[in-house]
C-alpha cells in the first residue's frame, strides 16, 4: 500500500519533468496551438485522478472539429489508461490500453515516463491484441524490374498475418506474405503480375488481415490503391510515300530508229575503220562479223523499241527512296518500342480502412 | 624469247587485275568509286609495209581495269601475246606487249574525251622496236537493245609518237567499233569489237595493228 503513493509521487514528477523539457523546446519553436489535453495533464500531474480521467474521457469523446488527432488520441489513450492504473482499475486500464493498440497497433509506451506497473500492464494487454497498421508512401512509380512499392506492416503483438494484393472487387491478385509477424515487416511489391508485367491501370487493394492462433481472420487494414500507367508519347509513323515522288522506271520509245542508227553507223565504222586510218589494207575479214552483231543487234533494238525500257537510274532512285523510308519506319518503330519499354505505373494509396472481422 | 612462258603472263594479269577489283571492292563500298575490269582476247593481224610488206598474226590476250569517280575515268589496259608470220611472209615471229592508261571525262552521258600514254613493243630476236605514245581518245556509246546491248566506237590520234626504229615515228591514230552485251541479272558483260591502229615511220613506212577483241567484263560497284 504504501508504494503507490511513492510511485504516484514519481510518475507525477516524470511527467512534470517531461511537460517542462517540452515546453522548453516549444518556446524556441514556432507558437504551437494549445494542448487540448492540457487541463486533463495538469489534473493528472497534480494527482488528481479522477479529474484527469474524467477530463481525459471527455476530450476522447469529441467529435467534429474537436476532435482529437490519432497521436493525441493515443496520448489521451495512454495517459487514461495510466490513470486508471493509478485509480487501481486494471479492467479499465486494460480495456483503454486495448482500444490504444487498436487504434495505433505500434504505439509502445515510454519507459522514462510511465511507471513499470503501467508498461507491465500494457504489455499484458498488448498480448492479447492482434492488430496492425500499414504504411505505404502516398505515391509511388514503378519502372524498371528492381523497383518496388514498400509497405511496412506494424503489429502490436506477435501474430499471423496475410498480406495480399487484391483487385477492387476482393479477388486475390497476389499474396505478399501470408505468415507470423512480431513487431514490423517489411514488404515489396514490384507491381507486376506473375509473368512480370506490369499492372493494368485501375483500383487495387491492399488488405493485411489479422488472424488469431486458431487462424480465424480477425481484423483487417485494407488500403485503396489506384494504379495510372504512365506512357510516353509515340512517334507518329513516317507518312506513307506518294506516288508523285517516284521517278518513272521504265519508257517506252515510239520509233526505233535511233538504235537502228546507232547499231547501222557502227557497223559501218567498223566496216570501213581500215579505209578510214588510210592504211591500205583490206582489213581483217573478222570485222565483219562484229559489223554482223551490231546490225542484228541494231535491227533487234529497232524491233523491240517500242518495249518498255528500264530506266537504271530512275529505279536505284526509287530504291532510294524506299530504303530511306524504310530505315525511318525502323526507326521510328524502334524508339517507339524503346517508349513503351519505358512505362511505368504509378501508384497512389489512398485512406486506410480498418475492418473488425466478426 | 621464250614464247611458251611469255603466253601466260596474260593470264595472270587478268587473274592479278581480278583479285585487285574484288580486293577493291570493300574500299570502294566505303567511297563513291566504280571499279570494273575484265579479261579479254584479241585475234590480232599486224602489217608492217615498206621496202616490203609483211603480215603476222595471233592471239593477244589481255585485261583492262577502271574506276570510276563522278564523271571521271581512269583506265588502264594491258596485253601480250605471239604473233606468227603470215604464210609467205619472211622473218621470225615477234611478241607484242601493249600497255595504256588513259584518263576519260564523261563529256555527256553518250561521249566522253580523254587521253594518256601509250606503250607498245615488238620483241623479235634481233631486237625490240617500241612506240611511246600520248594519244587523245573520244569514245561515243549508244544504247540499241533497250538495257541490253550498247554500241560503242572510239578514235583515237597521237599527239605524240616515238619509235626506236626506221627513224622514228611520223604519227599514229587509231579506232574501235564494237558491240557490249549486259548479261542480264549479273555484274557481266560480254563486248566485242573491232579494233584498228596506224602508225607511220618517219622513212615512210607503217603498221596497221588490227583486231577482233572478245572481252567478259565486271562491272562491280
Amino acid at each position: 500500500m504504501i508504494r503507490w503513493p511513492v510511485r504516484r509521487v514519481a510518475a507525477g514528477a516524470l511527467f512534470a519533468l517531461s511537460l517542462v523539457s517540452s515546453a522548453d523546446a516549444g518556446a524556441q519553436r514556432t507558437p504551437q496551438p494549445p494542448d487540448p489535453l492540457a487541463a486533463a495533464f495538469t489534473a493528472y500531474r497534480n494527482l488528481e485522478y479522477d479529474v484527469a480521467a474524467t477530463r481525459l474521457r471527455a476530450a476522447l469523446a469529441d467529435t467534429g472539429a474537436a476532435r482529437l488527432s490519432p497521436a493525441d488520441r493515443s496520448r489521451a489513450l495512454m495517459y487514461l489508461a495510466a490513470t486508471e492504473v493509478f485509480r487501481g482499475s486494471r479492467d479499465a486500464a486494460t480495456s483503454d490500453f486495448q482500444a490504444l493498440l487498436l487504434a495505433d497497433p505500434k504505439y509502445r509506451p515510454d519507459d522514462l515516463i510511465f511507471p513499470p506497473d503501467v508498461t507491465a500492464l500494457f504489455q499484458e494487454a498488448r498480448l492479447g491484441v492482434r492488430a496492425t497498421s500499414v504504411s505505404v508512401p502516398p505515391v509511388s512509380e514503378i519502372q524498371g524490374q528492381s523497383d518496388r512499392f514498400p509497405i511496412t506492416v506494424y503489429a502490436s503483438s506477435l501474430h499471423d498475418i496475410k498480406a495480399q494484393i487484391t483487385d477492387a472487387f476482393g479477388s486475390p491478385e497476389r499474396t505478399l506474405h501470408d505468415g507470423a509477424i512480431g513487431d514490423s515487416l517489411q514488404l515489396l511489391w514490384n507491381g507486376r503480375d506473375g509473368i512480370g508485367r506490369l499492372r493494368e491501370p485501375g483500383r487495387y487493394l491492399l488488405r493485411v488481415t489479422s488472424r488469431s492462433p486458431a487462424g480465424r481472420e480477425e481484423r483487417e487494414v485494407e488500403i485503396p490503391l489506384d494504379i495510372i500507367r504512365i506512357v510516353l508519347d509515340t512517334l507518329p509513323s513516317p507518312e506513307p510515300l506518294s506516288p508523285t515522288v517516284f521517278r518513272p522506271e521504265t519508257e517506252t520509245r515510239s520509233r526505233g530508229t535511233r538504235p537502228l542508227l546507232t547499231g547501222l553507223l557502227t557497223a559501218a565504222a567498223a566496216v570501213a575503220l581500215p579505209s578510214l586510218l588510210g592504211s591500205g589494207e583490206q582489213g581483217m575479214s573478222l570485222r565483219y562479223g562484229v559489223a554482223g552483231a551490231l546490225g542484228v543487234s541494231a535491227v533487234i533494238g529497232m524491233a523491240t523499241a517500242s518495249r518498255p525500257r528500264v530506266l537504271r537510274e530512275n529505279v536505284a532512285w526509287n530504291r532510294k527512296l524506299r530504303e530511306d523510308w524504310d530505315k525511318e519506319a525502323d526507326r521510328v518503330r524502334a524508339e517507339n518500342d524503346a517508349r513503351r519499354a519505358a512505362t511505368r505505373i504509378r501508384i497512389t494509396a489512398g485512406r486506410a480502412k480498418i475492418v473488425e472481422i466478426k | 624469247m621464250t614464247r611458251g612462258r611469255g603466253g601466260f603472263r596474260p593470264l595472270a594479269a587478268a587473274l592479278g587485275l581480278a583479285t585487285a577489283l574484288l580486293g577493291a571492292g570493300s574500299l570502294a563500298a566505303q567511297f563513291p568509286v566504280s571499279l570494273s575490269g575484265g579479261a579479254e582476247i584479241t585475234t590480232a593481224r599486224l602489217a608492217r609495209t615498206g621496202a616490203l610488206e609483211r603480215v603476222w598474226t595471233g592471239p593477244v590476250m589481255g585485261a583492262r581495269g577502271s574506276a570510276t569517280f563522278r564523271r571521271f575515268t581512269l583506265e588502264g589496259l594491258y596485253g601480250q601475246g605471239s604473233l606468227t608470220p603470215e604464210a609467205g611472209t619472211l622473218g621470225d615471229g615477234e611478241d607484242l606487249v601493249d600497255g595504256a592508261l588513259q584518263l576519260r571525262f564523261q563529256v555527256r552521258p553518250w561521249i566522253s574525251v580523254g587521253g594518256g600514254p601509250h606503250l607498245r613493243a615488238y620483241v623479235t630476236p634481233a631486237g625490240s622496236s617500241r612506240w611511246v605514245r600520248f594519244e587523245g581518245r573520244a569514245r561515243a556509246e549508244g544504247e540499241i537493245v533497250n538495257g541490253i546491248a550498247f554500241a560503242h566506237f572510239e578514235g583515237w590520234y597521237a599527239f605524240g609518237a616515238s619509235t626506236n626504229v626506221q627513224g622514228g615515228g611520223s604519227g599514229a591514230q587509231g579506232g574501235e567499233a564494237g558491240l557490249t552485251v549486259l548479261l542480264p541479272r549479273t555484274p557481266f558483260a560480254l563486248a566485242l569489237a573491232y579494233t584498228a591502229d596506224r602508225a607511220n615511220f618517219a622513212n615512210g613506212g607503217s603498221e596497221f595493228l588490227e583486231g577482233v577483241r572478245f572481252s567478259v567484263v565486271f562491272a562491280g560497284r
